[in-house]
């Protein structure tokens, strides 16, 4: 039966080498595709380390001197400054919609800052790897962005540690990989990039708190304390209770008393994700367009080959009438026709082999990945082109199952 | 009328493939016109920037240093502008806008809340650079930038959600922390117009920019050429002056490196790049790769088909050569039938490729650079109907429905048409 199938196929080889050749630049796309779209949607399989839901980041601004609007107030400026932005931040806290109020530089996510540091042990080994980047923020930090500790501390440990100046780092996987587990951390006393004019503590370690959802690791880090005299600088994330974002959102908006007083104002108040959005937007955009890519070329490969199974069926309708006469069973035919598709892609998968053999490992350093996922990208072309095939010949097996001997046989 | 006929018989006796045949014409097209569509979004003329073909932007300049250091897409200052683009023969209008443009802008009325704007600063020579029009007011002129005037133009949207109302010419808004008055209304701007969108436009007296240095400032230059003046010329020109001011560089050590200032609407999106007009070559290569790919595997399939189905028609084929039918006039008439099912087709993808470009542009585009836009407008931002129904469009889409037809009919007709007659008939029976 098998032998029969091939020595069909070798007869009608003109249409099948086009199809292989379909079925083989297809496959080709889809697999290269696949790659590149793992490598880069692969970071939102890592757990994001905060919970961005019902945070809004706010800037902070000073009214300038020679604005209609600036209140001089002498020699108090600096001073009136820095006690009106902490009872803005007061107001902030009291409504009634807000969960938690933190002061910050470069804590929120999703912008592509990076202020890279090692950190050193002063006690012990002079450098211990660990390398990522800086975020200050005050305790509240931990409450605002949920911050969630790896030790099985709960959020107000972690409060407590950067409210007693400790750090926060991340489980940064570069010196995991390493052999090294950051959890050895706690408890030694750091400094930060070669800085000795302020030593931290090690006081827990975090889940990392990525650039984006989309990058690896590397760009994660640690928290630094922001305390005391340093709580009168940066920009102010908030937490709004569940569901009362709008509420929050109209109040800002409404009442000047929340955002202004003399010469400090709140300003630019937005959603972390709407932050998310415009920051991970083209490598969303990127993934989306490939995704569609895929999609058309498994409909261009569906509508090929409906079409050439159909004028198949319906030249051999006398063969698979004498096949049914002969004691073929419905299922029977419809896995030869099945099988006929599923051959095509045999051929096609041993074509893009020995296409992209020679260039594996070219891809393998570009791309940094073990040869695993080659292979399951391999599997998972072969998976979607396949069920492409059972879809398409589906409609024309079916038809042919359905064909009756005796009326075939009579219009021949 | 008898292709019609034979089409329509077909369609009707074939009823699958035509859906089939429909469908891949339809997806090809769709697909090809969406990517043609995106890329031309760069360069299509639509007002505000209705003169596109002939505006030219000169972003910045670039710097070699004797030590390796260099300077890139540095903005200049008005002084070094005027010196390398004023007064260039071919040029109608010169205009100076600040370079930072497109930036966020926190406006309000007097007490009131704030509303988060997009923000460009400009010249009067904008205005007569850019078709905006005018609902109310008028646009600042040039005694007004000569003496740097409290002035600004909003938009339609901004002037209805801060007043309530168009007709606001007059009257006062906050810019920061600064009092404005805005003395012109203009129809809002498409985000994905990059050189022209924003909801604040801020009088730009670059005589008054305080410059710390003798080339960077704060600068850029736009010019529209004369009509009939071509790119090349201009930028022929322009390099004239940068060899002029050479010596001047060479003497501090410096290189100016001449980067084929200033460039087109297409040109501008790699004016980073020290030779966009071969990135630009590389972008049209790829796309043409591109178009290959998306018209020939429908075309193989295509081509299947249209085999298929003349299988079925062989004896017909012969009795028409019996009769006396040449082989070329069967070829013809087997393309014709065949170009107006692709045309179906066709017209089939090109209205689903409309569709999908005013509604799920913003999904699958991205005019906003790696790091994201500032504004979720402009991420939000699809095209207009008036960006997308050019005559260049249509003429395109029937150019790709006839390359389509002509790869998938071709050789399936003229090896049809070879048939036999006497063969063809005794085949049949």
């Amino acid at each position: 039966m098998k032998r029969n199938l091939l020595n069909q196929m070798k007869k009608e080889w003109r249409d099948n080498v086009w199809l292989v050749i379909e079925l083989a630049v297809v496959c080709l796309a889809i697999w290269g595709l696949s790659v590149i779209v793992y490598v880069q949607g692969k970071g939102l399989f890592i757990p994001r380390g905060f919970n961005p839901e019902n945070v809004y980041s706010i800037s902070l601004k000073k009214v300038p001197s020679g604005s209609p609007n600036y209140i001089d107030l002498g020699e108090n400026a600096g001073a009136a400054y820095r006690s009106d932005f902490l009872e803005l931040l007061r107001r902030l806290r009291e409504n009634p919609n807000v969960e938690a109020v933190a002061t910050h530089w470069g804590a929120i996510p999703y912008n592509y800052n990076y202020d890279g540091r090692q950190l050193a042990l002063i006690d012990g080994q002079d450098s211990i790897l660990y390398f990522g980047n800086t975020r200050y923020g005050s305790p509240d930090i931990v409450n605002v962005l949920q911050l969630n500790s790896l030790t099985g501390k709960s959020r107000k440990d972690l409060y407590e540690m950067l409210q007693r100046g400790e750090l926060l780092i991340g489980n940064n996987p570069n010196y995991e990989e390493s052999g090294r587990n950051p959890r050895d951390l706690i408890g030694k006393k750091v400094i930060l990039g070669g800085d000795t004019s302020r030593i931290y503590r090690v006081g827990d370690v975090i889940e990392q708190v990525r650039r984006t959802d989309f990058e690896p690791g590397w760009a994660g880090g640690y928290i630094v304390p922001l305390v005391g005299g340093d709580e009168s600088w940066g920009s102010v994330a908030v937490r709004v209770k569940p569901g009362k974002g709008m509420q929050f959102k109209e109040d800002f908006k409404s009442n000047a008393d929340l955002r202004k007083l003399r010469n400090v104002y709140f300003s630019d108040l937005k959603s972390l994700t709407d932050i998310r959005e415009s920051c991970q937007r083209s490598v969303e955009v990127d993934i989306r367009m490939k995704i569609i890519i895929m999609i058309f070329l498994v409909l261009t490969i569906f509508l090929g080959l409906l079409g050439s199974f159909w004028f198949r069926i319906q030249q051999r309708i006398s063969e698979i009438a004498i096949r049914k006469v002969c004691g073929a069973k419905r299922r029977e035919i419809f896995a030869r026709i099945i099988t006929e598709g599923l051959i095509l892609l045999l051929g096609a998968i041993v074509v893009v082999g020995c296409i992209v053999w020679p260039f594996i490992g070219t891809f393998e350093n570009m791309l940094f990945e073990k040869w695993t996922i080659f292979l399951a990208a391999e599997a998972f072309t072969v998976l979607i082109v396949a069920i492409g095939i059972i879809i398409s010949l589906w409609y024309p097996a079916r038809k042919a199952m359905q064909i009756e001997p005796a009326v075939a046989i009579k219009s021949e | 009328m008898n292709y019609f006929r034979q089409i329509y018989y077909e369609m009707k006796h074939q009823r699958m493939m035509t859906w089939v045949s429909i469908s891949g014409t339809a997806l090809a097209i769709f697909l090809v016109m969406a990517v043609i569509m995106a890329d031309r979004i760069n360069t299509v003329e639509v007002a505000p920037e209705s003169n596109r073909g002939r505006i030219l932007i000169c972003g910045g300049f670039n710097v070699d240093f004797e030590d390796g250091r260099s300077w890139s897409g540095m903005p200049y200052t008005f002084s070094f502008a005027k010196q390398l683009y004023e007064g260039i023969e071919g040029i109608d209008h010169i205009s100076f806008k600040l370079s930072r443009g497109g930036q966020k802008g926190w406006v309000h009325l007097k007490g009131g809340a704030t509303h988060n704007t997009t923000r460009i600063e400009v010249d009067n020579e904008f205005w007569n650079i850019y078709d905006f029009k005018f609902i109310d007011g008028r646009p600042y002129d040039a005694a007004e930038v000569a003496s740097n005037a409290k002035l600004v133009v909003i938009t339609q949207s901004l002037a209805r959600s801060l007043f309530g109302e168009d007709k606001v010419s007059g009257r006062e808004i906050y810019c920061g922390d600064f009092p404005y008055k805005v003395i012109g209304v203009v129809e809002d701007v498409n985000p994905l117009l990059s050189n022209t969108y924003a909801e604040v436009f801020k009088l730009y007296s670059p005589a008054f920019v305080r410059e710390n240095d003798r080339y960077i400032g704060d600068s850029e230059v736009i010019m529209l050429m004369s009509p009939g003046v071509t790119a090349e010329e201009i930028k022929s020109r322009v390099k004239e002056r940068f060899m002029k001011v050479q010596p001047q560089f060479a003497k501090e050590g410096m290189t100016l490196v001449y980067n084929q200032q200033p460039y087109t609407a297409a040109e501008q999106e790699f004016s980073s790049n020290f030779q966009p007009d071969r990135v630009l070559a590389s972008k049209k290569q790829r796309n043409l790769i591109m178009f290959a790919i998306l018209l020939l595997l429908p075309a193989i399939n295509l081509g299947s088909l249209t085999r298929g189905r003349l299988r079925h028609r062989v004896s017909e084929i012969g009795v028409r050569r019996a009769f006396g039918a040449t082989r070329s006039s069967i070829v013809r008439q087997i393309f014709g039938e065949n170009l107006i099912i692709t045309l179906l087709g066709g017209l089939i993808g090109l209205v689903v490729s409309f569709l999908f470009m005013k509604y799920l542009f913003h999904l699958f585009f991205n005019f906003s650079g790696i790091y994201g836009p500032g504004n979720l407008a402009i991420s939000h931002a699809t095209p207009d109907f008036s960006m997308l129904f050019t005559w260049d469009n249509f003429l395109l889409a029937f150019l790709f429905c006839f390359v389509l037809n002509t790869l998938s009919a071709t050789v399936p007709a003229w090896r049809a048409s070879g048939v036999e007659p006497a063969e063809a008939i005794s085949f049949s029976h």
